[in-house]
């Protein structure tokens, strides 16, 4: 056993990725959707990210959190997406059905209604912006462990946070005056 | 959940907040195609396998090149029983050992759970389509011989590599048997263009790095850079290399070639890979 074989121990232990792609499909579909991929391009950029992180998997440490390697591949996937060439935009719309049995399909429409605001509100935002809003005000992470994820310095994250969100409010305010409705 | 340093949310966007944190998840037929598709561009069947019997699968390999047919039909079986049932239920698996049948070019060929001198390849070939629908052909990996002749052993592999327990039908491997396309990708991106071959050098380098060999994985990664200089994988083995460079011990050209790569690829998903190696070569 050579040097190399000691210091690359810790990484031969492999990951499971079958438990790894059960337990965070659904966490990063929904990060891709607030982060503005459109629905026709969601399949294929969640696989992105799955097979980044499958490639990557030698070099992850199996005794690590998953969730920020992951948000990290997440997050450079959905913003080249965005900054790339052949991006086009699509306008957001909700593709839920209100169930038939729904106790109070009112409140089911408003939640949609207000989903669909938010992320109109957030396609006026930059990657870097939204994500720190998606992660921090909607996923409820802290700042500390975001700027980890992105790898960007906490206090630029804090400003990032307070710039987004007066962005938002003012974009989501120029929407709503724009229908004429609450 | 405290916020600390950061201010109140104003209510207005708290109730959006709020009310988006309660998206519906996604349909699980979404989840399965994802999946399905991640296992055709990743070589994931076999992969499958190497994930969660690798020290089973290194130790069977430890005898060298003699992996004939038996183990490959165990490695068939671990494979099977660990891959999600929607995928096995389609799919028939047909595994043997690589002296048995090169160039077929259908084969979905992944993992070199192999020993050193003699890495013996597990190939796995969908006999039948998984669930998604024959749409156009993977490109570059139509069979220029009949797959059929290929999948029978040549007389001098069949003495000691038959598959005695799978008889392999020939008729049933035509151009089903090519790799499964997964039309989640739109055609003609990089990947699809890819050969085989391309793909094996770098998957050779990946594995000796997994298992602390960095002058192997070296030796492979240059092989790639000579054959392929601008291949469709460059990206990926100029991060490789970072990696092997750095595991070597060669600080200087490992940050040179770190700097390099950040520079060309700025948004590389394989930045975490590079930024990592470049970190263990700058602290002595």
């Amino acid at each position: 056993m050579n040097v190399a074989d000691t210091a690359l121990k810790r990484h031969s232990v492999p990951i499971d990725f079958d438990q790894i792609y059960n337990s965070e499909f659904q966490y990063v579909w929904n990060f891709l959707i607030r982060m503005g991929v459109p629905r026709r391009d969601l399949r294929d950029k969640v696989h992105d990210v799955f097979e980044a992180l499958y490639r990557c998997r030698d070099r992850f440490d199996p005794s690590r959190p998953t969730r920020p390697w992951i948000t990290g591949i997440a997050f450079r996937v959905a913003s080249n997406l965005r900054r790339s060439a052949s991006f086009r935009r699509e306008v957001y719309r909700e593709e839920v059905e209100v169930p038939t049995g729904a106790l109070d399909p009112e409140a089911v429409v408003q939640k949609m209604q207000q989903r669909s605001l938010l992320m109109r509100g957030l396609e006026s935002l930059e990657p870097d912006y939204r994500a720190v809003i998606v992660l921090h005000d909607i996923e409820g992470y802290t700042i500390p462990v975001i700027a980890e994820m992105l790898e960007v310095n906490t206090s630029t994250m804090y400003s990032r946070l307070r710039q987004g969100r007066q962005l938002l409010a003012k974009a989501i305010g120029q929407i709503r005056a724009s229908k004429g409705g609450p | 959940m405290s916020h600390d340093q950061t201010e109140q949310v104003p209510t207005e966007l708290q109730a959006l907040f709020d009310a988006e944190k309660e998206r519906p998840p996604p349909e699980s037929g979404d989840r399965e195609a994802v999946y399905t598709a991640v296992a055709a561009s990743c070589g994931f069947a076999a992969v499958a396998a190497g994930v969660s019997t690798i020290g089973g699968a290194a130790a069977a390999g430890a005898g060298g090149t003699t992996v004939g047919a038996s183990t490959g039909a165990a490695v068939a079986s671990t494979a099977s029983s660990s891959l999600p049932a929607m995928l096995i239920k389609p799919v028939t698996l047909l595994v043997f050992a690589a002296g048995a049948a090169t160039g077929t070019g259908t084969t979905l060929l992944v993992d070199h759970m192999a020993s050193e001198p003699q890495p013996a390849e597990v190939r796995v070939v969908y006999r039948d389509a998984p669930t998604v629908p024959p749409a156009a052909p993977a490109v570059a990996l139509a069979p220029k011989a009949p797959p059929v002749a290929a999948l029978q052993p040549t007389p001098e592999t069949a003495t000691k590599d038959a598959p005695t327990t799978e008889p392999a039908p020939a008729p049933a491997v035509k151009r089903s048997a090519r790799r499964p396309r997964v039309p989640l990708r739109t055609p003609g991106t990089a990947r699809a263009n890819t050969s085989v071959v391309e793909r094996n050098l770098l998957e050779r380098a990946r594995t000796a790095l997994s298992r602390g060999q960095a002058a192997a994985a070296l030796s492979a990664l240059q092989q790639h850079k000579k054959r392929y200089p601008r291949g469709t994988l460059a990206e990926e083995r100029a991060a490789l290399m970072v990696v092997a460079l750095a595991d070597l011990g060669r600080n200087k050209r490992a940050k040179a070639a770190a700097r390099a790569f950040k520079k060309r690829h700025p948004k590389s998903l394989l930045l975490p890979l590079v930024n990592d190696a470049h970190k263990r070569a700058s602290t002595p």
